[in-house]
C-alpha cells in the first residue's frame, strides 16, 4: 500500500459496523490508517466504534474515536474538537452516517420522515459547519459526503428514505444459505438433543466456516464434540473416519461435506451400519440424487432442503407437473433450485419491460416473488440473500410413484428463526 | 490393529486397479491413460447388468468381459498402427481415449450417481481387532490376492505368459518363429482392461458410481506404478499396499493431509530411486 | 531450423488476418474466442517447446500456466503491484516451476518422464485447492483479476485487450523464430535427432534440456497470467493435468515440431470446440474421437501436412525446372 495520506488527519462519521462484518464507514477508516492518515471516528454505538478502532490498532495505525450522536449539534461541535485537539487539524471529513426507513410517502410516518432527515442530511451540515472553519485556517481541507444509488434512479422499492446495500452489486442468491442450513442443523440436534457430536469436515473455505460457526453454537448450548477430522475434497476413502466414530461415544454425526463425498461417506458408513447407533445429519447434504448414489443406508439421515416436489403450492404443482411430462421422473432438488431462480430472474427482467441491465439489477435486488415453488421469496437488497422459509427433512422409503429413497419434509422454519436483521 | 486392516483393504484396491496398467506397458510399452474411464466403464456396466439381472456376479462377469472386448478392439483399430511410432503417440491416443469413453458413458447413462449395494453374500460385519469391519472389505483383500497369485502363475509358470515375456523382450524373434505376435499383444491389452474393468465392478458398492472415476482414480495408478517400477507386478502389489498403509495411518491422525502425505512419498521416491522402489532391470513379473 | 518460404507465408497471412480482425466489425464474442485463442497459443507454443523440440512429453505444464495465472492475480489483488510486474512475476515463477520440476522429471526420461510430470502437477494441484488455501482462495478461486493499465488505455475494451495480446504474441513468435535458427536452436535440434551423438560431441545435454524446459515454463507462465486477466478470474482447474491434456490435444492436432503449429492447432481446438458444442452436448468425446484419428491418420498434424505437401510441391516444381533445362 502507498501511504497517499501520510500526515493527514481523517474523521468519519459512523465509523462502526451495525452488524458483524464491514460496513463503509469501518471500511473507510481501516482504509486511510492503512494510507498513514491519522483517524478520528465516531458511532452512536462506542463499542462499535472501539472495534473499528481495535482493527487499525492492530495493523500498526493511529485512531481515535468518540461516542456522538450526529444529530445532536452540540455534540457534533465537540467531536470536531476532539478531533482538532487529539490530532492538530482535520483535513479530511466523511459524512457517512446514513439510514433508511422503508416505506412510500403514504405509508410513512413523519416522525420517520424526520428522523431519517436528520440522520442523513443535518449530520451533514452540523459536520461541516463545525469543520470547515478549522478548515479555512489550515487553508486546505475536503469534505466528502456518502450517497446512494437510489437517490440517482428508481431502485423499485418504496424507500422515501434510504439506505446504501454493501457487497457485489451483481450477484444474488435465490436459494438457501449456508448459514441458515446450519441453524436448522442445530435446531435438528437440540430437538433431538444430541449430546456428543462427531464432525466430518471437508477441507474448503465454506465448510469448515461453517462447522465453526456450528461448534461455536452447539458447544455453547450445551452440546460436547467427540471428535472432528477434516478431509480432502473428493477424498475417496473414509474407512478410517468411519471407524473412529464408531468407536466413539458420540450420539451425532455432523457432516459438512459436500457433492460426492457425502455418497462416499455414507455408502461407508453404511458398511458398519453407523446410522443405527448414531444419528447422521449434515446442513445440506441429502436429496433423491445422494439417496439414489448411497442406496439404503441413506435412510434415516437429516438435511436441509433447498427445493423439493412435496411443497404444497400451486407454483410448484404446476412446476413439478410440466417437470414429470417431459422428463418422467420428479425434479430433483437441483432442478427445483435451478428453476426457482431462473425463473424469478426472468420474470423481473420481462416485468421492467426495458433492456437495462442496471434496471434489472436494481430490480432485483428489491423484488418479492410471491410465487416462487418454494412459497414466498423475498430478495434483501442489503445483502443479495433471498429471505425464505427454510425446510428441513429426512431420507425415508418412497412409495410410488415416488422413487425408491425419497426425502420427507420434517420441518419448515419462519424466516424469523434463520435470518438476521440487515441493518445498516 | 484395525488400521492396519483398513490399510490392507485399501492397498488391494490400489493393486486391482493398478494390475492391469502395470501389465499393459510390462509386456507392451503403452501407458494407457484411459485406465481409469476403463474402470470407470466396469463399474457402470457391473451397475447396469446388476440391476437388470439382480445378481452381483453377473455384474462383475459383465464387466469384465465387455472392458476386455473393448480393449482387444482398441488395441486393434488404434494401438495396431502406432507401435512403429515413438512411445508418445499411443500414450496420447489413449489421452483421447478417455474423453470418448467418458462421453459414452455420460450418453447412456447420463451424469448422476448409479447406486450399487454390496451383494448379500458379501454384506455385514466382522468384529475382529477391536473394531467393527465389513466383510466386504476382506473379500477384497482376499480378491486381492487370488488375482495377483493367478496374474503370477500366468506369467510366470504357464505357456501363454512364456510366450507373452518372449514377445515383450523380442517381438522380431517370437515373429521369425511363426507366433502371432499382433494376438498376443492383443490378448495382453485385452487382459489388462479386463482387470481394470473387473477393479472397477468391485469398487462400485464402495465409492460413487460417477463420471469423476475417469480421471480421478488414474493418478493413484500412476503413483503405485511409479513406485513400484513400471510393469513390475510384484513391485506394483509392494507399492500398492505401502501406499494404502500410508494413507490409512494418514486417515487416523491428519485426515486432510493423506493426499499430500501419499504424493511426499512419491517424491521421495523420484529423489532417491526414480525409477521405482522395486525397480528390475529385467522387466518380468 | 531455418526459416521456410512456407513459414514466411504462413505467417504473413496469420498476421493479415489478425491485424484485419478488428476493424471487420466482429463480435464480441469473436474478438474473446480469437484474444483466448492467442493466449492458448503461447501456452501450446510454450509446450511445443519441450515436446515438439525434444520429443518430451511433459504432463506438467499446466502448473507452469496455473502458476503464471496465480501469480498476476495476486500480485494485483493482494500486493497492488502494477499490471506488468504480475506479468514478470508469472514468467519468472513459471521458469522456477520449470526448473524445480527439471530436478525429478529429467533423471528420468520417456515415459517416466509424463508420469512424474503428471505427478508433481497434480500435487501442487491439490495443494492450491486446499492447504494453500487462504493463498490462492481454494476451489473458489481469486475474482477480479485486472486488465492492464498502461497509457492510460481502457483494456476491459476487448478490442484494446485483444491488440494488447496480439503484440505480446508477436514477440513471443519473433522470439521463437530467432532461437529457432540460433546456435542454442541447433543443438536442441541435435539432441532431438541423435541423443547419444550430441552428447558424445560434447554438449552438455542434461543443461540443454533444462534450459529448453525453463523456457517453457516461462512461455507458459506468461499464458497463464494472460489468461487469468481475460477471464478475469482464476481458480485451480488452471492446474488440473487434463488441462496439459488439453494442450497436448491442441499441439499435436496444429503439428508439434513446426512453427505455426501451435497456434494452428489451438484454434483448430477453439474452434471445434465452439461448432460442435452447438449441435451436440457430446462435444467433448467428439473431439476426443477427431484427435485419435489424427493421432493415427494425421500424425504431423495440420501444419505438418500442410509443410510437407507444400514441400513435395516444391520439389515438384524444381524438377520439372530443372528438366525443362
Amino acid at each position: 500500500m502507498t501511504k497517499r495520506l501520510e500526515g493527514k488527519v481523517a474523521l468519519v462519521t459512523g465509523c462502526g459496523a451495525s452488524g458483524p462484518g464491514w460496513g463503509n464507514g469501518k471500511a473507510m477508516a481501516v482504509l486511510f490508517a492503512r494510507e498513514g492518515a491519522k483517524v478520528h471516528g465516531c458511532d452512536i454505538q462506542e463499542s462499535a466504534a472501539l472495534e473499528t478502532q481495535s482493527i487499525v490498532q492492530e495493523e500498526g495505525g493511529v485512531m481515535s474515536v468518540t461516542a456522538c450522536d450526529v444529530t445532536q449539534p452540540d455534540e457534533v461541535e465537540k467531536l470536531i474538537k476532539k478531533c482538532v485537539d487529539i490530532h492538530g487539524g482535520i483535513d479530511i471529513l466523511v459524512n457517512n452516517v446514513g439510514t433508511a426507513r422503508v416505506g412510500g410517502v403514504v405509508e410513512q410516518s413523519l416522525e420517520e420522515w424526520r428522523q431519517v432527515f436528520d440522520i442523513n442530511l443535518t449530520s451533514m451540515f452540523l459536520a461541516a459547519k463545525h469543520a470547515i472553519p478549522y478548515m479555512l485556517k489550515q487553508g486546505k481541507g475536503s469534505i466528502i459526503n456518502i450517497g446512494s444509488v437510489a437517490g440517482v434512479r428508481d431502485s423499485g422499492v418504496p424507500y422515501v428514505s434510504y439506505t446504501v446495500p454493501g457487497g457485489s452489486r451483481y450477484t444474488f442468491r435465490t436459494s438457501n444459505t449456508l448459514d441458515m442450513e446450519n441453524r436448522m442443523a442445530l435446531s435438528y440436534m437440540q430437538d433431538k438433543k444430541l449430546k456428543k457430536i462427531y464432525a466430518v469436515t471437508a477441507d474448503y473455505q465454506a465448510t469448515r466456516d461453517g462447522w465453526e460457526w456450528f461448534k461455536k453454537n452447539a458447544t455453547s448450548s450445551g452440546a460436547q464434540i467427540a471428535g472432528e477430522d477434516y478431509t480432502p475434497l473428493g477424498n475417496r476413502d473414509f474407512s478410517s473416519v468411519v471407524d473412529k466414530i464408531a468407536k466413539s461415544d458420540a450420539d451425532g454425526v455432523f457432516l459438512a461435506l459436500t457433492g460426492s463425498d457425502v455418497v462416499t461417506f455414507l455408502k461407508q458408513a453404511g458398511q458398519v451400519n453407523l446410522s443405527k447407533s448414531k444419528v447422521i445429519f449434515g446442513p445440506v447434504v441429502a436429496d433423491e440424487t445422494m439417496a439414489a448414489g448411497v442406496g439404503p443406508s441413506a435412510l434415516g439421515v437429516n438435511s436441509g432442503m433447498r427445493y423439493h416436489y412435496t411443497i404444497n403450492n400451486a407454483a410448484n404443482r404446476k412446476f413439478v407437473e410440466a417437470y414429470q411430462k417431459k422428463f418422467n421422473v420428479f425434479p430433483p432438488m437441483a432442478a427445483g433450485e435451478a428453476y426457482d431462480g431462473m425463473s424469478w430472474w426472468l420474470d423481473t427482467v420481462e416485468k421492467t419491460g426495458v433492456w437495462d441491465k442496471e434496471k434489472w439489477v436494481d430490480a432485483f435486488a428489491n423484488s418479492v416473488r410471491e410465487n416462487s415453488v418454494e412459497g414466498k421469496k423475498t430478495m434483501r437488497a442489503c445483502d443479495r440473500q433471498a429471505l425464505q422459509v427454510g425446510y428441513w427433512g429426512e431420507v425415508v422409503q418412497g412409495t410410488p410413484p415416488a422413487p425408491a429413497l425419497t426425502m420427507k419434509i420434517t420441518q419448515v422454519f419462519p424466516e424469523n428463526k434463520l435470518f438476521t436483521d440487515c441493518k445498516q | 490393529m484395525s488400521t492396519i486392516v483398513i490399510g490392507l483393504s485399501l492397498g488391494m484396491l490400489l493393486f486391482l486397479l493398478a494390475a492391469g496398467l502395470t501389465l499393459i506397458f510390462g509386456m507392451l510399452g503403452v501407458i494407457n491413460f484411459a485406465h481409469g474411464a476403463i474402470y470407470m466403464l466396469g463399474a457402470y456396466v457391473s451397475f447396469e447388468v446388476g440391476k437388470q439381472t439382480g445378481s452381483f456376479l453377473m455384474g462383475v462377469i459383465a464387466a469384465i468381459t465387455i472392458t476386455g472386448v473393448l480393449g482387444a478392439a482398441v488395441e486393434k483399430l488404434s494401438l495396431r498402427p502406432l507401435y512403429e511410432r515413438p512411445h508418445f503417440y499411443q500414450l496420447i491416443l489413449t489421452f483421447g481415449l478417455i474423453l470418448v469413453l467418458s462421453d459414452v458413458v455420460r450418453y447412456i447413462w447420463g451424469s448422476g450417481y448409479q447406486e450399487v449395494s454390496i451383494p448379500p453374500l458379501w454384506n455385514g460385519t466382522v468384529d475382529m481387532l477391536g473394531s467393527t469391519i465389513p466383510v466386504y472389505r476382506l473379500f477384497v483383500i482376499g480378491l486381492g490376492v487370488v488375482v495377483s497369485t493367478l496374474l503370477y502363475l500366468f506369467l510366470e509358470k504357464s505357456t501363454f505368459g512364456m510366450l507373452v515375456r518372449a514377445a515383450s523382450s523380442d517381438a522380431e524373434m517370437v515373429r521369425i518363429l511363426g507366433l502371432p505376435v499382433g494376438t498376443i499383444r492383443m490378448a495382453v491389452f485385452s487382459i489388462g482392461c479386463a482387470l481394470s474393468g473387473l477393479a472397477g465392478a468391485i469398487a462400485a458398492p464402495l465409492f460413487p458410481v460417477e463420471l469423476g472415476m475417469a480421471t480421478n482414480t488414474i493418478i493413484d495408478c500412476f503413483i503405485v506404478v511409479i513406485l513400484g517400477g513400471l510393469g513390475n507386478i510384484r513391485g506394483a502389489i509392494a507399492a500398492s499396499l505401502m501406499v494404502g498403509m500410508v494413507r490409512a495411518l494418514g486417515y487416523v491422525y491428519m485426515p486432510s493431509w493423506v493426499d499430500i502425505l501419499t504424493f511426499s512419498l512419491l517424491i521421495l521416491t523420484l529423489l532417491t530411486r526414480p525409477q521405482g522402489l522395486f525397480f528390475r532391470a529385467a522387466r518380468s513379473a | 531450423m531455418k526459416l521456410s518460404k512456407f513459414d514466411i507465408l504462413f505467417g504473413l497471412c496469420l498476421a493479415f488476418i489478425g491485424l484485419l480482425l478488428p476493424f471487420s466489425n466482429p463480435r464480441e464474442t469473436l474478438i474473446q474466442l480469437i484474444t483466448l485463442a492467442a493466449i492458448w497459443s503461447i501456452f501450446a507454443i510454450g509446450f511445443d517447446f519441450v515436446f515438439g523440440s525434444l520429443g518430451m512429453i511433459s504432463f506438467g505444464h499446466a502448473t507452469f500456466l496455473g502458476v503464471g495465472g496465480y501469480a498476476l492475480s495476486l500480485a494485483t489483488q493482494k500486493y497492488g503491484l502494477p499490471f506488468m510486474a504480475g506479468v514478470g512475476l508469472a514468467i519468472f515463477l513459471g521458469a522456477v516451476f520449470a526448473l524445480l520440476f527439471s530436478f525429478f522429471a529429467l533423471r528420468v526420461s520417456g515415459i517416466f518422464f509424463a508420469l512424474v510430470t503428471l505427478a508433481l502437477s497434480q500435487l501442487v494441484f491439490i495443494l492450491a485447492d486446499s492447504k494453500l488455501r487462504s493463498f490462492t482462495g481454494g476451489s473458489d478461486g481469486i475474482l477480479g483479476v485486472e486488465r492492464p493499465s498502461l497509457l492510460g488505455i481502457d483494456f476491459f475494451d476487448p478490442i484494446n485487450f485483444y491488440w494488447f495480446v496480439l503484440a505480446i504474441y508477436t514477440l513471443v513468435m519473433l522470439a521463437v523464430i530467432s532461437l529457432r535458427s540460433s546456435p542454442f536452436g541447433r543443438v536442441i535440434a541435435a539432441i532431438r535427432n541423435n541423443e547419444i551423438r550430441a552428447d558424445q560431441l560434447g554438449f552438455n545435454v542434461n543443461r540443454y534440456k533444462q534450459i529448453t524446459f525453463v523456457i517453457s515454463g516461462a512461455l507458459s507462465g506468461l499464458a497463464g497470467a494472460l489468461l487469468a486477466s481475460l477471464l478475469m478470474y482464476m481458480n485451480p482447474q488452471m492446474l488440473h493435468w487434463t488441462t496439459s491434456g488439453d494442450v497436448i490435444i491442441m499441439t499435436l492436432l496444429g503439428g508439434s515440431g513446426t512453427l505455426w503449429g501451435a497456434t494452428v492447432g489451438v484454434i483448430a481446438f477453439e474452434f471445434l470446440k465452439e461448432w460442435l458444442s452447438s449441435w451436440t452436448e457430446y462435444w467433448y468425446g467428439v473431439l476426443g474421437m477427431i484427435f485419435i484419428l489424427v493421432t493415427i491418420f494425421v500424425p504431423r498434424g495440420i501444419v505438418g501436412e500442410l509443410e510437407r505437401m507444400y514441400s513435395t510441391r516444391q520439389k515438384r516444381l524444381d524438377l520439372r525446372q530443372r528438366r525443362a533445362k
